[in-house]
């Protein structure tokens, strides 16, 4: 008998071992994109220890009772009943012993635990001194802005190698979360609140995160990239940001693009904010614009979106989705939805629900936005002047970031739409004529405020703009109908 | 009842059908009622069955377009909703309803029209929120539903709204049955029948119900909160004004954890029952398996923010629900190791409801492993949100609660019907499932580790995730077959089955003393207890001086009582229910059986209505009619139930 018993039990270890192996085999693959097992920085590898502890501790459980299940199963079965088996109540000792052994195991899992928990959160709080980048949830991108440096983007976190640096988590609108599984474990994104995370990076490269608390429509498509490089490189590239990009040259189809953009698109999304003053005032104009869509979710024709400053020096496209290269960009713009079913831009940009772009404007558009880049080092942001005042009041119109929150048409975005402004403005207060309203709500934008508009305008276009360009502006809204 | 007493309204009689369509509606009945939860339980895990199945195609590949978004979001909100509200919950409802005044040896429950109330007002609020379905609006936003997505902005129309009052619904029965069997197991055991001498099932029957007494009292409050932020603009959950989305958390977690002991405990009474039986030895441990239940049962309202580890809490919070869900581990494994203790030195019969048995064990040890893993917050933070959480679930809520509850479908069938469910099927069914169940969901640990985030419709090629969801859908279709296999095995059995017989297994419990089916009056003599798994000692009165005797009940051993020390069953309220007098040798009143009533399915119809119609919000004018209207007839009908005579007011008397 007990001959027979161990021969059978002989295959139960073996098949316990093919079942572990195949089990490690399908899990290490560190290299898929998004693996925790790919862990590419120390919290994220201090995590992925403490999983393997409770992981080797939980398979030698498994094991144990397994095989027990398995070898008793087979040992006592009878197949005919014959007489009793013994009537065993029960054992106290035994009980104590497995009360006892799965605390004392517990324990084991539970020392590390606690002292990670505190140990990351003072790191993260520690971080502090170092970069700080404040990444902001929508429904369905990410608005990440470095505060100190005055530089804002979307989707595409940069950061130095080697140093921990520390997330601010908040949201505009629902739940989200942060996953950078190479990193970092996750952390919420919660309206109410300001959460922390801390990730750090060992070694360059770019790591894929994804949203991780499910957040509507398109929460599948809420993806992000993070670009982890050198020092030398990650400086490099906060200078680059706040780089204007240089103007497209008139008559070109990137310019053609340009003022499509302003018509059509500026309203929404920011592409500016190289300008330091715009990058300061983005977050509000973000909230401005998140608070509008929320007063009419289905009627609006604005919401906040991905800024798109320097748009084509980035990875992906439409929050991690796709690779941003022409035909990306091209494809975006003749059916947003199509790329991202549940995104916002087709059914409230004005422009599609009004036919949508022709594929000459897609193509001009598509032109502009690979403009979208830092202009070469040394050199301002407006182009070789143009001469008519118009033509160059135009230009500056989107380069100087008026065109996110005017419109050039009578619809109001965060500011009061610009058609027909020259027969306003001379009404607005008495005995001051157009022009010089026009100048005054450019230089000193306090001074008056439209009723019903929040008093958000920058104050610095006076420092920023020459009195030349100033007159081009005026020259310029003076004909918008 | 007397003629003096008021006869609202006398002129109409109590129904009295037996048979047919009417007799359904109208029962009373506990093992009827059984039945009715049973079949709509199985009809709703069909129609989960079948979402799941759609959700699993659509993974199939990577950025597939089998279904749109929207519709996968209403998918697995509504598959993971129907599989704990309308599945497990009263499936486990169709066990507690059959087997506890069975095994108890009582001839029915506490308050039989409250126990048909329950049933009905179960259907309804099962139909109203698939009815959602049929709106191309269900519910979208995840079996939680997390604040602040749920607010109107974000979530307009009425498919949250469907959730939100489709649960209120649904709350109520539950805990109108919770109160019944509190009741009936407190008061209506059989003479001798101490609380531990008392079946495990029994026990956590009565844990579940205090389990759902305290919880789902939160989480009503929660959903009228959010309903009145929907409905009626107030501002609880919404950060705009003020309102914190964190605290619906909280409220639903405080119940969302005991929930999920709720769904557990019951499978995990059934595998108590089923193990000892076919290892014809008594349950190792019966007085630790027991208090384990009742420790995670109390343990289990101290665990909620292991749900929220991301949300940041602090670490202060986060590390004392790390600690306190660890705990929790122990009284868990506790019962694993007293079941496997049961079979040791047992004489085993590995037949499909002890196949599903031993099932459990072996599937739940693996789920409780990886809870464990998600104890420990740091590493949690990896797999909050992703398929290893996913894995999980399914291990312990299929793999424990479905496989646990078949268990109990295939022991107790011969019981319901008089017929034994084919064992060669029953054997096809047990394989099928644990090989497609598997091939589903064990390759989601390693997705989860890998990546993957759960609730998303489509993924990216090219992250690796590809072959592991193709096996996982291949799987998905291998449970579906075993499924159907399972509906063949039903049909097959009711033809063609054995004959049971009152004891088909040899058991060892008070059911199975009884005929199969049992008559409408379940014992013809209320039976007097004196063990634990008293039938069984009755049977082989030479294990007598080993036998478990609880707490001490003043009887000498191996004595069966006389008959006149019996106390009797005490007496009948105003329903109606009848009086038994208990003597050995029979006796000669007859047995009192409560009268049929109409009032419980018209006070669950009106309640649903008048709360499904609160739903209504236009025209503004009269939004309010349809559900007082609703109300109303919920009021009456209630009124007539409390008032409804009873048929033969002359004979059934008050106990003495």
């Amino acid at each position: 008998m007990p001959i027979r018993f161990f021969n059978r039990l002989r295959r139960v270890p073996l098949f316990a071992l093919i079942a572990l192996a195949l089990v490690a085999l399908a899990s290490c693959t560190p290299h898929h994109n998004q693996s925790t097992f790919g862990a590419a920085g120390p919290i994220a590898e201090r995590q992925k220890d403490i999983f393997l502890l409770i992981f080797w501790v939980a398979m030698a459980v498994f094991v144990v009772v397994g095989i027990a299940i398995i070898a008793i199963t087979v040992r006592y079965r009878r197949k005919k009943p014959e007489g009793l088996p013994p009537d065993m109540h029960g054992n106290n000792r035994l009980e104590i012993a497995w009360t006892i052994a799965p605390a004392v195991v517990l324990a084991v899992i539970a020392i590390p635990t606690v002292n990670m928990i505190f140990d990351l959160d003072r790191e993260a709080t520690q971080a502090a001194g170092n970069l700080e980048i404040v990444v902001t949830g929508h429904q369905w991108w990410w608005e990440i802005e470095y505060t100190g440096e005055d530089v804002v983007t979307a989707n595409e976190v940069h950061i130095p190698v080697d140093t921990p640096v520390r997330i601010v988590l908040r949201s505009e609108d629902v739940i989200h979360s942060f996953w950078v599984p190479k990193l970092a474990g996750k952390v919420d994104l919660i309206p109410t609140r300001t959460n922390q995370l801390v990730i750090e990076a060992a070694e360059p490269g770019v790591y894929f995160g994804q949203c991780a608390e499910f957040c509507g429509e398109a929460h599948a498509l809420m993806r992000f990239r993070v670009v982890a490089s050198e020092q030398g490189d990650f400086d490099s590239w906060l200078v680059s940001m706040r780089r204007p990009a240089l103007s497209p040259d008139a008559g070109t189809e990137a310019a053609a693009g340009q003022a499509l953009f302003a018509a059509n698109c500026s309203m929404c999304h920011s592409s500016q904010t190289a300008n330091t003053a715009l990058a300061r005032s983005e977050h509000e104009t973000q909230r401005i614009r998140q608070q509008q869509f929320l007063q009419d979710p289905l009627g609006s024709r604005i919401v906040a979106a991905p800024n798109l400053t320097h748009l084509a020096t980035r990875t992906t496209l439409a929050a991690g989705l796709v690779e941003l290269n022409p035909d990306t960009l091209a494809a975006w713009l003749r059916d947003p939805h199509d790329l991202k079913p549940g995104n916002r831009m087709k059914k409230l940009a004005n422009v599609y629900r009004t036919g949508g772009l022709n594929e000459q404007q897609i193509s001009q558009l598509v032109s502009y936005l690979l403009t979208l880049k830092p202009g070469p080092a040394g050199e301002s942001a407006v182009t070789p002047p143009v001469t008519d005042p118009v033509d160059r009041g135009r230009q500056l119109f989107t380069s100087s970031g008026c065109s996110g929150c005017h419109a050039t048409t009578p619809d109001n975005i965060v500011g009061p739409g610009l058609g027909g402004v020259a027969a306003r403005a001379s009404t607005r207060k008495p005995g001051m004529s157009a022009d010089d309203y026009i100048r005054e709500s450019i230089v000193n934008p306090t001074a008056y405020t439209v009723e019903g508009f929040p008093p958000v305008m920058p104050a610095n276009f006076g420092q920023v703009l020459s009195a030349d360009e100033i007159d081009a502006l005026i020259a310029y809204l003076k004909t918008l109908k | 009842m007397t003629s003096t007493a008021v006869r609202f309204p006398t002129f109409v009689r109590r129904p009295t059908a037996k048979t047919g369509l009417w007799s359904w509606i109208t029962t009373i009945d506990h093992k009827r009622i059984g039945t009715l939860y049973g079949v709509t339980a199985f009809t709703f895990f069909l129609v989960g069955g079948l979402e799941a199945l759609v959700m699993r195609t659509q993974l199939m590949r990577p950025e597939n377009t089998a279904v749109s978004p929207e519709v996968y979001n209403q998918l697995f909100t509504m598959h993971g909703t129907t599989m704990v509200f309308l599945v497990i919950m009263p499936l486990s409802a169709a066990f507690f309803n059959w087997i506890v005044p069975l095994q108890i040896g009582a001839r029915d429950v506490a308050f039989p029209r409250l126990n048909a109330f329950s049933y009905w007002t179960f259907l309804f609020g099962g139909i109203l929120l698939n009815v959602s379905w049929l709106t191309g609006e269900a519910p979208n936003a995840g079996w939680f539903s997390y604040a602040n997505l749920t607010e109107q902005p974000f979530s307009h129309g009425l498919g949250v709204t469907y959730w939100v009052i489709g649960l209120q619904i649904l709350g109520v029965a539950s805990l109108a049955a919770s109160f019944n069997f509190i009741v009936t197991i407190i008061n209506m055991r059989a003479p001798g029948m101490s609380f531990m001498k008392m079946p495990v099932f029994v026990w956590m029957t009565m844990v579940v119900a205090v389990l759902i007494i305290f919880a789902f009292p939160i989480i009503t409050v929660a959903l009228v909160q959010i309903q009145f932020d929907r409905l009626y603009g107030l501002n609880f959950f919404r950060p705009s004004a003020g309102g914190d989305p964190v605290m619906w958390q909280h409220m639903f977690w405080l119940f969302g954890h005991p929930e999920v002991y709720i769904l557990i405990l019951p499978a995990m009474g059934i595998v108590s029952e089923v193990l000892p039986t076919f290892s014809r030895k008594q349950l190792f441990g019966y007085p630790f398996v027991v208090f384990a239940g009742v420790s995670i049962a109390f343990m289990g309202f101290f665990v909620w923010s292991h749900h929220m580890f991301t949300v940041g809490l602090g670490p202060a919070a986060t590390a004392a629900f790390a600690l306190s869900t660890m705990a929790i581990a122990v009284p868990t494994g506790i019962k694993i190791f007293n079941w496997v203790g049961t079979m040791y030195r047992g004489h085993l019969t590995l037949n499909t409801p002890m196949l599903f048995a031993i099932g459990f064990v072996a599937m739940f040890v693996i789920g409780g492993l990886s809870g464990v893993s998600h104890a420990s917050p740091p590493t949690d933070a990896q797999q909050q949100d992703t398929y290893y959480i996913v894995a999980h679930f399914h291990y312990v809520l299929f793999g424990g609660a479905i496989l646990g509850l078949f268990a109990g479908i295939y022991y107790w069938w011969p019981k319901f019907t008089g017929k034994l469910l084919n064992e060669t099927i029953g054997q096809v069914h047990f394989w099928l499932m644990m090989v497609g169940f598997n091939l589903t969901f064990f390759p989601m640990h390693w997705l989860g580790l890998d990546g993957m985030p759960r609730r998303i419709y489509t993924y990216a090629g090219g992250m690796g995730w590809d072959s592991s969801n193709f096996w996982a859908t291949i799987g998905a279709y291998v449970i579906g077959v075993a499924v159907l296999v399972f509906i063949f095995n039903v049909f097959y059995s009711r033809r063609r089955g054995k004959t049971a017989g009152n004891d088909p297994w040899d058991g060892r419990t008070l059911e199975w003393t009884i005929p199969s089916p049992p008559p409408e009056y379940n014992f013809r003599e209320v039976p007097v207890v004196q063990h634990r798994d008293d039938f069984w000692y009755r049977k082989h009165p030479e294990l007598v001086h080993d036998a478990p005797h609880g707490t001490a009940d003043g009887r000498p051993h191996g004595q069966i009582s006389g008959a006149e020390d019996v106390p009797p069953e005490h007496g009948h309220g105003a329903g109606g229910h009848g009086a038994e007098h208990g003597q050995a040798h029979g006796d000669g009143h007859g047995i009192h059986i409560p009268d049929k009533s109409y009032y419980p399915i018209c006070v669950a119809a009106g309640l649903a209505f008048g709360v499904g119609t609160l739903m209504v919000q236009e025209p503004v004018a009269i939004r309010w009619l349809l559900p007082a209207i609703g109300m109303g007839f919920a009021f009456l009908s209630a009124l007539g139930w409390a008032f409804e005579p009873v048929n033969e007011p002359a004979e059934g008397h008050v106990g003495h």
